[in-house]
This record gives structure tokens, C-alpha cells and sequence, in this order.
């Protein structure tokens, strides 16, 4: 079926074409960077069974790579100017593109419920310290963030005595007013001042709450999979709609 | 930590104006205890210059609940003998008078603070300085006592410290509250437009569904009722003549 086309109009097809490929393979490769999380938020997420940003992120991954495949076929679609294969091209596209709808309202629909430092303080008051293997995950997260981003608690060492806790009924507070992972220590990582620590001196003790970390790592992964994806959902609609018009005008 | 900064500021205040009767122990201060009382322990700052002396002081600290029934300084009540400062003073801890010219350092806060409730295994020892119980009014006292156990001096009573509550971490609201702007842009947006889009689809399929069987049914009776008579019209001259009349009659 040769028909008529207009030059101009393939042209603008194939160039948003390209676009949307290299974007594909862009948000491919961030979306599988988010969901190996290389801030190592994911037991936070998944304690609580809101851990639908990294289903996002999977989807994501899908998406972007059918958002390449895609693009490459629109180009051929385009060039060889056939109404079935642009026809083909349509369908396709479209149901990639409610699957990557999906991934950006899921994934920023589960950042507000997590972003909010009172779920993860209720998680840390029950969980750390607790007896089982969630248990084990959550302290695990917490010792190895306190350790690193030299925090305490979500709030602050507070967070251990406003709230009766796990933790609290594992070890006295006369013993441990707080986890001694709240307690500053040297590059060995031994406790330097243990007494300093326990009645809660500032340089000895651990003055600012971990929840900016853990806040700053949902939302970086929720701007590459929803705000990324959203960008490109715009292109890929422009795009698709004049397709559409060339389909009409054939 | 409100409470207590209130509560050090009353006992400053109280402090400045009973200097003339005498000296009271004082909560630690909240630029180096920040979060004090808390449950189970309170901490109080060791009697610098509450008496002076040059031969060798021992000071014991007595620590009461409010309401204890008795105020009666006793060196041998412990915190089990007492049932925890409920029936009288029992002393948590004995130590040497600090040296009222010593400015002590903070690596060294063991010297400058006393942190009551701080030993929660009192085996084998004579002074029981156990936890303390949460949300219950503590007063203190600093005894002085020579060698051979003579009091010397003792200050007054602080002032009733009460320590913390713990709230249950499942009275903490977590509702997420409203949405936030970006979630409600974002998915609003993206509906639209997706209805959009399949509006678009469905009518690209319809029409490439119509044009189909407009293109292929039409072009071929066309074909045929155009092919025979321009055929038949074209031919016409040099159709046999039997031909010629049966389907024209015209001359």
C-alpha cells in the first residue's frame, strides 16, 4: 500500500522516535539503578508491605526497554510508511504506555504514605531489637545507617525515651538509654566517650535523627521512576497523537 | 525536655533564693544532660562547693520519692530496704566531696554529673543506685559525712523531679495526611491524557476498520460497473453486429 506522505510529517516522527528510545534506555538503566537500592532503604519499605516504589521501579524497567524497542519500530513504521505496521505501533505503545502510567502513580502514591517520619518511627519503636526475622532486617538497617550517617532514631536520640519500645523492654534504660549506635565514635568505630553517651552529652552522643537519609533515598528514587517517567509519557504523548494524525491523513 | 528546662529554671530561681538557708541538688544542665529525666534515671550535678572542707568528706546521696512516708537520714537504708525511696531516703551512692576549684572538663563527665537509677544490677553491692520508676516525683538530697560517719552537713531537698512516661509507639498518628501536590499532578495528568490516547486509538481503529471495507467492497463493483460498460463501450465498434443489437437498440 504505497500512498502519498508527507515528508515533513515522517520526519517529525522518526525524530521523536529517537527521542523516545534514548529516553527508554535512559529510564531502563535508572529505574534498575533505584530498584538494587543502593541506599539500602528497601527493609523500611518492605516492613511496613508499602514497598510498591520499587514494584514502580520493576515496571520501570519493563517500560523503558519497550519504550526502546518501540521507538526503533515506530522509525521503521514511519519510514516504510505502512498503515498496518503504524497501526501495530499504536497499540503497542499505548499499552506501554498505561503500564508506565501505572509505574509513576504507584510509585508516588507509595513515597507520600512513606515519606512521613512518623510510619517509620512507629516501625523502628516496635520492630528493632524485636525477636524475628523482620525483627533482624530492621536493626540491621538501623545499626548500619546510625553507623554511617553518624544519626540516631528517626527524630533523635528522644525517639528512645518519649516511646516505650522493643528495645526498651529488651535493654534498661539504665543499661542503654538509647542503641550505643547513637554514640559517636572514632574511626575504628569504638565508642569514645561510653559514660559522655549515656547522659546524652552532644559531641558523645548522636544529636540529629536519621530521617533526612532515609527521606532524601525514597524521594531520589521516586524522582527517577515517577518524574522521569512522566517526563517521557509527555513526549511519547505528543508524539503519539501526531502519528495518529498521519494515520488519519494517509 | 520542656519540662525539665522548667523545672531546672524553678530550681535555679529556688536555688538563688534560698542561698542564705542553703544549697539543694540540682538536675544537670540541659546544655550537657539534653535529655534529662528521662524513664528511669535522673541526672543530678555533683555537690561542687556545697561544703568545704580539708580533711577527707564523704558525700552520700539520698534519693526519696515525693511521697515517701519519711524524711529520716538513714546511712544503712538501701533501695531495696526502702521498696525504692518509698518508705524513706535510701542512699544511692556515696563519693568523694568534689574539690570546689576543680573545673571539670566534659570528657571527664563522670566527675561532674551523678547519674541516679543508673545500675540496674545491684548484686553484691552495699549502695543500690537501681532504676528509678518512670512517671513518679523524686527528691534528692546531698549528705556529708566525716570518716567516722559523723554528718557534717547536709543540704536541703531538691525540689520534686518527676521522670518520664513512655508513650505507646502505636499512639504515634500515621496517616499520611493530605497528598502531596506532585502525586496529585502527576496522576491527574497522566489520567487525562490517557484517555485521550485511547480515545485517539479507538478511533484510528475504527476508521482504518472502515476505510478497509470501504476500500476493498466499493472498488471492486466500481471495477466491474465501470470495466464492462467502457469495455462494451470501447469495444463497441467492433463488436459483431448481433452483439450490437441485442444491447443496443439505438441505429
Amino acid at each position: 500500500m504505497a500512498e502519498k506522505s508527507n515528508p515533513a510529517l515522517v520526519a517529525t516522527i522518526v525524530f521523536g522516535n529517537i527521542v523516545i528510545l534514548l529516553c527508554g534506555l535512559a529510564l531502563f538503566a535508572e529505574t534498575i539503578w533505584a530498584t538494587t537500592d543502593p541506599y539500602y532503604v528497601y527493609p523500611v519499605l518492605g516492613a511496613t508491605g508499602k514497598d510498591d516504589v520499587f514494584a514502580g521501579g520493576w515496571i520501570g524497567i519493563f517500560c523503558g526497554f519497550s519504550f526502546f524497542l518501540l521507538g526503533v519500530y515506530g522509525i521503521v513504521a514511519a519510514i516504510k510508511n505502512s498503515r498496518t505496521m503504524l497501526m501495530v505501533y499504536l497499540v503497542l505503545m499505548m499499552i506501554v504506555y498505561i503500564f508506565e502510567c501505572a509505574s509513576c502513580i504507584t510509585s508516588f502514591t507509595h513515597r507520600d504514605y512513606m515519606v512521613n517520619s512518623n510510619v517509620v518511627k512507629t516501625q523502628m519503636l516496635s520492630r528493632f531489637a524485636e525477636n524475628s526475622s523482620i525483627g533482624a532486617e530492621i536493626t540491621n538497617f538501623w545499626k548500619r545507617i546510625m553507623l554511617e550517617k553518624q544519626c540516631c532514631g528517626v527524630d533523635g536520640p528522644t525517639d528512645w525515651i518519649d516511646y516505650a519500645s522493643t528495645f526498651r523492654t529488651v535493654y534498661s534504660e539504665s543499661e542503654a538509654p538509647w542503641p550505643f549506635w547513637c554514640c559517636a565514635k572514632d574511626d575504628n568505630f569504638q565508642i569514645l566517650n561510653k559514660q559522655a553517651c549515656r547522659v546524652g552529652l552532644p559531641p558523645y552522643v548522636y544529636n540529629t535523627g536519621c530521617f533526612e537519609h532515609i527521606g532524601h533515598a525514597i524521594d531520589s528514587y521516586t524522582w527517577g521512576i515517577s518524574w522521569f517517567g512522566f517526563a517521557i509519557l509527555m513526549w511519547t504523548m505528543l508524539f503519539m497523537f501526531v502519528t495518529m494524525y498521519h494515520y488519519f491523513t494517509m | 525536655m520542656g519540662a525539665g528546662r522548667y523545672l531546672l529554671a524553678a530550681l535555679l530561681a529556688l536555688l538563688h533564693y534560698d542561698l542564705a538557708r542553703g544549697v539543694a541538688p540540682l538536675l544537670c544542665s540541659s546544655t550537657i544532660c539534653a535529655i534529662n529525666p528521662t524513664l528511669n534515671t535522673i541526672i543530678l550535678e555533683k555537690p561542687y562547693c556545697f561544703y568545704t572542707s580539708s580533711s577527707p568528706v564523704t558525700v552520700a546521696l539520698y534519693v526519696a520519692r515525693n511521697s515517701a512516708e519519711s524524711n529520716k537520714l538513714e546511712l544503712t537504708n538501701t533501695y531495696y530496704t526502702t521498696d525504692r525511696g518509698r518508705s524513706a531516703p535510701y542512699v544511692a551512692a556515696t563519693f568523694k566531696n568534689p574539690v570546689c576549684a576543680g573545673d571539670p572538663t566534659t570528657a571527664d563527665i563522670g566527675e561532674y554529673v551523678y547519674r541516679v537509677g543508673d545500675n540496674e544490677n545491684c548484686f553484691n553491692l552495699k549502695f543500690c543506685n537501681g532504676p528509678l520508676l518512670n512517671n513518679t516525683a523524686y527528691r534528692f538530697l546531698y549528705a556529708f559525712y566525716d570518716t567516722s560517719n559523723v554528718l557534717l552537713y547536709q543540704s536541703s531537698w531538691s525540689a520534686p523531679i518527676t521522670t518520664k512516661q513512655g508513650k505507646n509507639p502505636s499512639s504515634i498518628d500515621t496517616w499520611p495526611g493530605a497528598r502531596s501536590g506532585g502525586m496529585i499532578v502527576l496522576t491527574s495528568i497522566l489520567s487525562v491524557l490517557m484517555f485521550l490516547l485511547l480515545a485517539g486509538l479507538v478511533a484510528a481503529v475504527i476508521t482504518s476498520l472502515m476505510t478497509q471495507t470501504k476500500e476493498l467492497e466499493p472498488t471492486r463493483h466500481e471495477s466491474r460497473s465501470t470495466h464492462v460498460p467502457q469495455k462494451s463501450e470501447g469495444a463497441a465498434p467492433s463488436l459483431s453486429g448481433s452483439e450490437r443489437y441485442s444491447t443496443n437498440p439505438q441505429p
